[in-house]
């Protein structure tokens, strides 16, 4: 166990403006000189096991997006949302504890350096609310665990697994901040997905139900539902999609 | 701490609560952080602990009334009386009463001295006399040719540098608001979080306000910084 660190803005700027400088860095080598010379060790008020985030699993499939956002999440539970959205923890990570797994996941050697910049511009930085959430390769996983245990606090694995099924759906959720951060909605919808797996089978049906849950729900406090009432609604609204997108020609 | 008194205007609307028969609360929302939650209360004071890391960024609260139970009747004598009856019942959940919305900003980025996101920087190719911006930077870089460089630099170790919030930061603070008004180009630059945090702590519309104004207001009255120079070393 360590102080979970992140660097100074000075770094955290430089690193930004100077990526197409460090690009054999990211594509081959380290930062370790940079790490061990400049402003890159500003500590935080709480200790994380970071050698555990050595087995992340580089090669993007739903099984190791879930395990590898139950890691992240369990690693660094003590992170609160608001310090999760600082840009300079995660460029800390991406950089140093987590550079292998996010060169492996994120960056590919045929590229060229110009396509490289960017993808380094994309999953190594998260100075954005989407950058944080959708495209740092760390903090997207911590952010997967962290709506996973609002909607099911008591099994973030189970909401994991229907997030995370396809691309598709983690969008509509994450993208959806009326929807999933409010736990009573979030957690209804979690339900309706184990429950009909031809939800989780087609995008359409999906699409279609999500939309169908922001209109028909629009204007209710969901809160003071209780679970019976939610699942109630849930039925209605895949009857609902399922009738609206048999209608719909598939492209 | 988050805390007010909650009050309703309405008497029918009083009675719902007192009654039982509709709920009230505060609709907290913080899409930075992904807080969207009903926090009950009853009418009076009202408190809630927003600390522990719970927001950062806009935070938005609204008062709420909302139906405890449904085919709940609505005899308030503030609806018009063009509502036929049927649309006067409600069903639980739905709203029955809603208060303006309260913004504020959350976090330290709005207190981080405009000063750290300016960096002034020689450049050959300006011309003696001018300013040109740079935004692609995670600073915004204001360019300048080396022998106003030079002048500048001891100008902001003085105590004239005052002079610079209108004559140099005005300017520069009006395009950079015309950059952040036109696309979400520069959204991923530092600058764009401390100009965007600090126009929200100020209220200030970045996509329709008037940029003057706005200029003004986040420089704090910079032709007033001005004044009180000029009367300091002419006094």
């Amino acid at each position: 166990m360590s102080r979970l660190l992140y660097v100074g803005q000075q770094v955290a700027d430089d690193l930004k403006n100077k990526v197409s400088e460090n690009i054999v860095r990211y594509r081959e080598g380290n930062f370790l000189d940079f790490e061990a010379a400049g402003d890159w060790r500003i500590s935080l008020s709480f200790d994380a096991d970071l050698a555990r985030l050595h087995a992340l699993e580089s090669d993007g499939g739903s099984e190791s997006e879930i395990k590898n956002s139950l890691l992240v999440g369990e690693v660094l539970s003590k992170l609160t949302p608001t310090l999760a959205r600082e840009n300079r923890i995660w460029i800390r990570l991406s950089h140093i504890e987590c550079l292998e797994y996010s060169r492996k996941r994120w960056l590919q050697a045929d590229m060229d350096d110009d396509d490289l910049a960017e993808a380094v511009s994309k999953h190594f930085f998260a100075p954005t609310l989407t950058t944080c959430r959708d495209d740092h390769a760390v903090s997207r996983l911590w952010w997967n665990y962290r709506i996973a245990r609002q909607l099911v606090p008591e099994a973030p694995d189970r909401a994991l697994k229907v997030i995370l099924a396809r691309a598709d759906i983690r969008l509509n959720f994450l993208e959806r901040p009326g929807v999933a951060a409010r736990a009573t909605l979030g957690r209804g919808i979690v339900r309706a997905l184990e429950k009909n797996p031809a939800l989780l089978a087609g995008e359409l049906l999906f699409r279609v139900f999500m939309k169908t849950v922001n209109l028909r729900g629009a204007g209710f406090v969901f809160e003071i539902w209780d679970d019976n009432r939610i699942d109630q609604f849930m039925d209605r609204c895949i009857k609902e999609a399922r009738t609206a997108s048999a209608r719909k020609p598939t492209m | 701490m988050l805390d007010g008194h909650m009050t309703m205007d309405d008497p029918s609307v009083s009675a719902l609560i007192a009654d039982g028969h509709a709920r009230a609360g505060l609709m907290i929302t913080c899409q930075d952080t992904y807080l969207d939650s009903f926090e009950e209360f009853q009418p009076g004071e009202i408190q809630f602990d927003l600390s522990g890391g719970k927001v950062r960024g806009s935070v938005i609260v609204r008062g709420v009334v909302v139906a405890a139970q449904d085919g709940l009747v609505l005899k308030s004598k503030s609806i018009n009386s063009e509502f036929p009856p049927a649309a006067r019942v409600v069903q639980l959940g739905d709203i029955i009463a809603l208060t303006d919305e309260l913004r504020f900003e959350a976090g330290l980025e709005k207190l981080a001295p405009l000063e750290s996101i300016f960096r002034l920087k020689r450049h050959e190719d300006v011309a003696e006399g001018i300013f040109k911006i740079d935004l692609d930077s995670e600073a915004i870089e204001i360019l300048v040719a080396p022998g106003l460089h030079g002048f500048l630099s001891l100008l902001r170790e003085q105590p004239l540098r005052d002079t610079l919030l209108s004559s140099l930061f005005l300017p520069v603070v009006m395009s950079v608001l015309e950059a952040m008004r036109g696309e979400e180009a520069y959204s991923d630059r530092r600058w764009h979080g401390v100009m965007s945090a600090r126009c929200n702590a100020v209220g200030v519309d970045i996509k329709n306000g008037d940029l003057a104004d706005a200029a003004q207001q986040l420089l704090n009255a910079p032709l007033g910084s001005l004044q009180k120079v000029i009367e300091r070393v002419s006094g």
